[in-house]
């Protein structure tokens, strides 16, 4: 991942250039546009998901989508934010086609998840960080799919207010409310799991 | 004693304050143990959050995407070859239909006045007659002749007459990979089903709010809603969400 985001730099290629290349049927182009952005993707999927398959699954549609329409990518945005945007609809089509996911996620399938080991972290954090995680990823398999969208777009993928406005097509305000309600709500559900 | 509302206190551990709202809730803050223990909480949470750390990909993500991109870049390109030749045959035909009908006419009309030439060299009387095919056409052709047809004849001679459309064979492959296509409007996908545009993932049959574009402008979903003048261009109603709500724009068909 880290070549891809040095061979970017080291060529220079803007986001046009890069979707440019791409429309002119450079393979290589492609490539380096997954490279670059295949982690935020299915980091975002397996948080809105909570399935390691099903995050590959919308992965995949994600970048089949973003291969075949990228060249109406007009730089309005960052690539970035327009990946992100469809992303998110393909996590929400996706849910919509898929209404077992809450039940699945809710069995248990995300510790198959959380045990994946983080390289960055010391091997002495990884038993309190799965444990914790594990009742955290439950608590956000919990929330109403636009309250998580947001937090995990604020907390997990560090967006800004402005920018999750832009990826969800919402105004700044309704970003703040749902962030905030979808953070009281994870509050609640970890100081009384019960709930 | 009023307490400081969730969003306020969120918006503060994000630093999306302004200075004047960030010193007033820091002044309450000290006064109300209550919304120290929610900011508290809420602290916590954006770090138990944080510490899910990041994962990487299914290592076999890569591959499957590439290669699947690629498959998909060549069916994509035969079939564009494939609809540009149709093109160019369907503008072939046009113009060599007609060339051809005059190029049969002129050759017959060559042939008959040779073989009347000829025939007058011979001393044979030259015939060229005209008539209507109903009056060489046989019995079964006339009127009475038809009505003493059984049912199961009458149906199969309707048939050969008029011969069923196969509306199948005649489908513009054009038009149907069209209908296949999704549009892309700001990374939301819209596909057209029963001359209705409808945002992927969308179930025609959910109860929906018809709007108007001029509506749609002053609505409250019109910040959740992508490019109005580029859904316009879609021609005829857009069926999509807006928010939690599914909304119809009444765009009229061009």
């Amino acid at each position: 991942m880290k070549a891809a985001v040095l061979m970017a730099e080291a060529t220079g290629d803007t986001d046009l250039e890069l979707v440019e290349r791409h429309r002119y049927g450079d393979q290589a182009a492609f490539e380096q546009i997954y490279r670059l952005h295949a982690e935020m993707v299915f980091n975002l999927a397996l948080r809105m998901t909570g399935d390691a398959e099903e995050a590959a699954d919308v992965s995949q549609e994600t970048f089949l989508r973003v291969h075949r329409y990228c060249g109406r990518f007009r730089g309005r945005s960052s690539l970035k934010t327009w990946i992100y945007r469809v992303a998110v609809n393909c996590c929400r089509s996706r849910f919509r086609r898929n209404q077992t996911w809450r039940t699945r996620v809710l069995s248990g399938s995300l510790e198959r998840v959380d045990q994946v080991p983080d390289v960055r972290r010391g091997p002495e954090d990884h038993t309190l960080t799965r444990e914790s995680g594990e009742a955290v990823s439950q608590a956000l398999s919990r929330l109403p799919e636009p309250f998580r969208e947001a937090v995990v777009l604020r907390d997990l993928e560090g967006l800004s207010y402005e920018e999750i406005a832009r990826v969800v097509g919402i105004r700044i305000g309704t970003v703040r409310s749902r962030i905030a309600r979808g953070r009281d709500r994870l509050r609640i559900l970890l100081e009384s799991p019960e709930s | 004693m009023s307490h400081a509302p969730v969003e306020m206190l969120s918006s503060y551990l994000d630093g999306e304050l302004s200075r004047e709202r960030r010193l007033r809730v820091e002044r309450h803050l000290q006064d109300c143990e209550e919304c120290r223990h929610r900011l508290d909480g809420l602290h916590r949470v954006v770090q138990r959050l944080e510490g899910l750390g990041r994962i990487s990909p299914i290592p076999y993500l890569e591959q499957q995407v590439l290669q699947t991109a690629a498959t998909r870049e060549q069916e994509e390109s035969l079939r564009d070859r494939l609809e540009r030749g149709a093109g160019r045959l369907h503008i072939e035909r046009w113009v060599w239909l007609p060339t051809f009908g005059m190029v049969v006419a002129l050759v017959t009309i060559i042939y008959l006045f040779s073989w009347a030439l000829q025939s007058q060299n011979q001393g044979l009387p030259v015939v060229l007659d005209v008539e209507s095919p109903a009056s060489e056409a046989p019995e079964e052709d006339t009127p009475m002749a038809m009505e003493r047809l059984s049912p199961l004849a009458e149906g199969s001679r309707a048939g050969s007459l008029q011969p069923k459309r196969d509306d199948s064979m005649h489908a513009n492959p054009a038009d149907a990979a069209a209908r296949s296509q999704a549009i892309e409007i700001d990374g939301r996908f819209f596909e057209l089903q029963n001359d209705v545009w409808v945002e992927q993932g969308v179930d025609l049959r959910e109860p929906t709010i018809l709007l108007e574009p001029s509506e749609a402008v002053s609505s409250e979903w019109r910040h959740e809603l992508p490019s109005l003048t580029e859904l316009e261009l879609l021609g005829g109603p857009v069926r999509l969400r807006a928010g939690d709500q599914l909304v119809q724009l009444e765009f009229d068909r061009r």
